[in-house]
């Protein structure tokens, strides 16, 4: 049932698919022009250099040479990469707080576009919540301001966290594509499938147990107002039905992976465009159900319909 | 018509006296501006080459000079003095609105209850546009990467007009902040609420006024940009008078309008006269 109403309320709130897919445009963009600057202004005068440029000749040279099997080329090609990198690398020693400098700068538009991202999904959570509460349809823009300031604290502490357990989830992913098959029989190609399919498993079971722990985290603090410190705990404490909301979080993950690879298979990726946002929506449905059903609050489904009531028996007339 | 044009029919009925106090923030946002980067972007722009380069599109489009360290100076000074001499005025303005009086007394009182809000507000504003300065260089340059010349200028006009509407629609989010503060004496956080819910009636409209002195000072300043350096100075100031004057006594009829507060200076004193 909260599934089913998860994606009744998707439904319901359809236009903020196209708002958040605006929102992630402009700030993809805008993200995007600012990382490109970052680059451009630290590393131009690595990439503007001789030994870049004779890097990258030899690349080429290379790739020529293996298709024209050019054997004179191929044979003297590892003395010369090896003379090109050795010039590259000093040259990297002597640019080295730039390069740092660079990388500093990425991770921060990196974050920085995490944080704005999320702040937006806090104001998509609040529309829904007047949708559910009140039955009544809430401004995208009146609900990111209205909620900026606890986005942004909620973002600054969620950030880090997802980024740690992102990291930890792909390293054990990686454990499971490249060292579990090395346990097994050598199977062939079999052993690649099965490795692959324990690898995805592995990934869409840590990604639903991380939305079933952050579950009530966000509902928290918008629909019961509570502060970030006080959402942390509940989401925390939050025991009751773990089972079920991560069996739901689970069958959600798999549904999102697989409408996400056929649109974008079939449309050749623009149907991502709608799909990419629409999953971030149905997530935030699912977390605003689940709260709603945990506390025991009631809310409305439709006009004058609301959920938690008693029915009332048929009549006969 | 009102939300459009009221303040400027309030600063053209009182000139003389809400002049003196935007004369020195004008001179000094225009000494702030960037001469030679604009001028560079501008001859570069109309002589086929809209490719000036990050820094140059940051030091046209921004507040902050970073040319000089005169420059840098200035900037300070504008600061200051936007500061400090919109805190008056609106002293001055609010004292006008509500009792009919252009009269001095009681002026400092005012000025320096203000005078934190107008510090804050005027830091809030030069880093929102800051940002806008630095999201738009950034966007420009990276379509200068794209060899096409003729959809390089397409692109880049799209990119002002969107990123310029941006910039109008959020500091009109904010725009009342400052006068509900000043009159209604509530906290930050309470008087954003309070401004946000009364300029939402009429953001459209504010956004329309925002847009015209915008485009009026936009189209001005890079006329004014291919002229020698001191006749540049002289339209800059010129347009920072009328622009400081516009955006802080719009902000006060503005509010009026909005929390539907009589104006006692649109009324007749009890002689008959105008005040």
């Amino acid at each position: 049932m909260r599934f089913k109403r998860s994606v009744n309320l998707t439904a319901d709130c359809f236009s903020s698919v196209f708002k958040l897919l605006l929102y992630r445009i402009v700030t993809g963009v805008i993200f995007f022009s600012l990382t490109y600057v970052i680059l451009h202004l630290g590393l131009s005068e690595i990439t503007g250099s001789a030994q870049f440029h004779a890097l990258t000749s030899l690349v080429g040279e290379f790739f020529r040479a293996l298709t024209t099997g050019d054997v004179d080329v191929l044979s003297a090609f590892q003395e010369t990469a090896h003379a090109a990198l050795l010039d590259m690398g000093e040259l990297l020693g002597e640019h080295i707080a730039s390069i740092a400098w660079s990388i500093v700068g990425v991770c921060a538009m990196y974050l920085l576009s995490r944080f704005f991202n999320g702040v937006a999904q806090f104001a998509v959570l609040d529309t829904m919540n007047d949708r559910l509460g009140s039955y009544a349809r809430t401004r995208f823009s009146s609900a990111f301001f209205r909620n900026v300031g606890k986005g942004a604290l909620y973002q600054v502490v969620y950030v880090p966290l997802a980024f740690v357990y992102d990291v930890l989830s792909l390293s054990a992913c990686w454990f499971f594509f490249f060292f579990i098959p090395s346990l097994l029989p050598s199977w062939g190609a079999l052993t690649v499938v099965f490795s692959l399919s324990l690898t995805l498993t592995a990934l869409v079971c840590f990604q639903a147990l991380k939305l079933t722990f952050i579950s009530a985290w966000m509902p928290a603090m918008i629909v019961a107002g509570k502060s970030m410190a006080a959402g942390l705990k509940e989401t925390a404490h939050c025991g009751r039905s773990f089972g079920r909301r991560f069996a739901g979080y689970l069958v959600a993950a798999y549904c999102i992976v697989v409408v996400n690879v056929c649109f974008g298979l079939f449309t050749v990726g623009s149907g991502l465009l709608i799909t990419v946002p629409l999953s971030f929506v149905f997530l935030l449905a699912m977390q605003l159900i689940n709260y709603y059903e945990t506390t025991g609050r009631k809310y409305f489904v439709g006009y004058n319909r609301i959920a938690g009531e008693k029915e009332e028996p048929d009549s006969l007339e | 018509m009102n939300t459009v044009f009221g303040s400027w029919k309030y600063i053209f009925k009182n000139l003389w006296s809400v002049l003196p106090f935007a004369l020195v923030p004008g001179v000094f946002l225009a000494l702030a501006l960037d001469h030679s980067a604009a001028s560079a972007y501008l001859h570069g722009f109309l002589a086929g080459d809209p490719r000036p380069g990050f820094l140059v599109m940051l030091r046209t489009f921004g507040v902050i000079r970073m040319d000089s360290w005169l420059g840098g100076v200035f900037t300070v000074c504008a600061f200051l003095t936007v500061a400090v001499f919109a805190a008056l005025m609106l002293s001055f303005a609010e004292k006008h609105m509500r009792l009919g009086k252009r009269t001095a007394s009681g002026l400092l009182r005012q000025f320096l209850n203000v005078l934190p809000s107008a510090f804050l507000l005027t830091f809030f504003y030069t880093a929102l546009f800051e940002t806008y300065a630095i999201i738009l260089s950034a966007i420009l340059f990276v379509l200068s990467a794209i060899p096409a010349t003729p959809l390089v200028y397409v692109l880049d006009v799209a990119a002002v007009l969107f990123f310029t509407f941006a910039l109008l629609y959020v500091a009109s989010l904010f725009y009342l902040w400052f006068p509900c503060r000043q009159m209604t004496g509530f906290g930050m956080y309470d008087s954003l609420l309070y401004s946000y819910r009364l300029a939402a009636g009429v953001r459209s409209k504010l956004i329309l006024s925002f847009a015209l002195s915008y485009a009026v000072l936009f189209a001005a300043l890079a006329g004014a940009a291919l002229l020698p350096y001191y006749a540049y100075l002289i339209v800059a100031a010129v347009l920072m008078i009328f622009c400081f004057l516009s955006f802080c006594i719009r902000m006060l009829t503005v509010y009026f309008e909005t929390d539907k507060l009589d104006r006692e200076d649109l009324l007749h004193n009890y002689r008959g006269y105008r005040l």
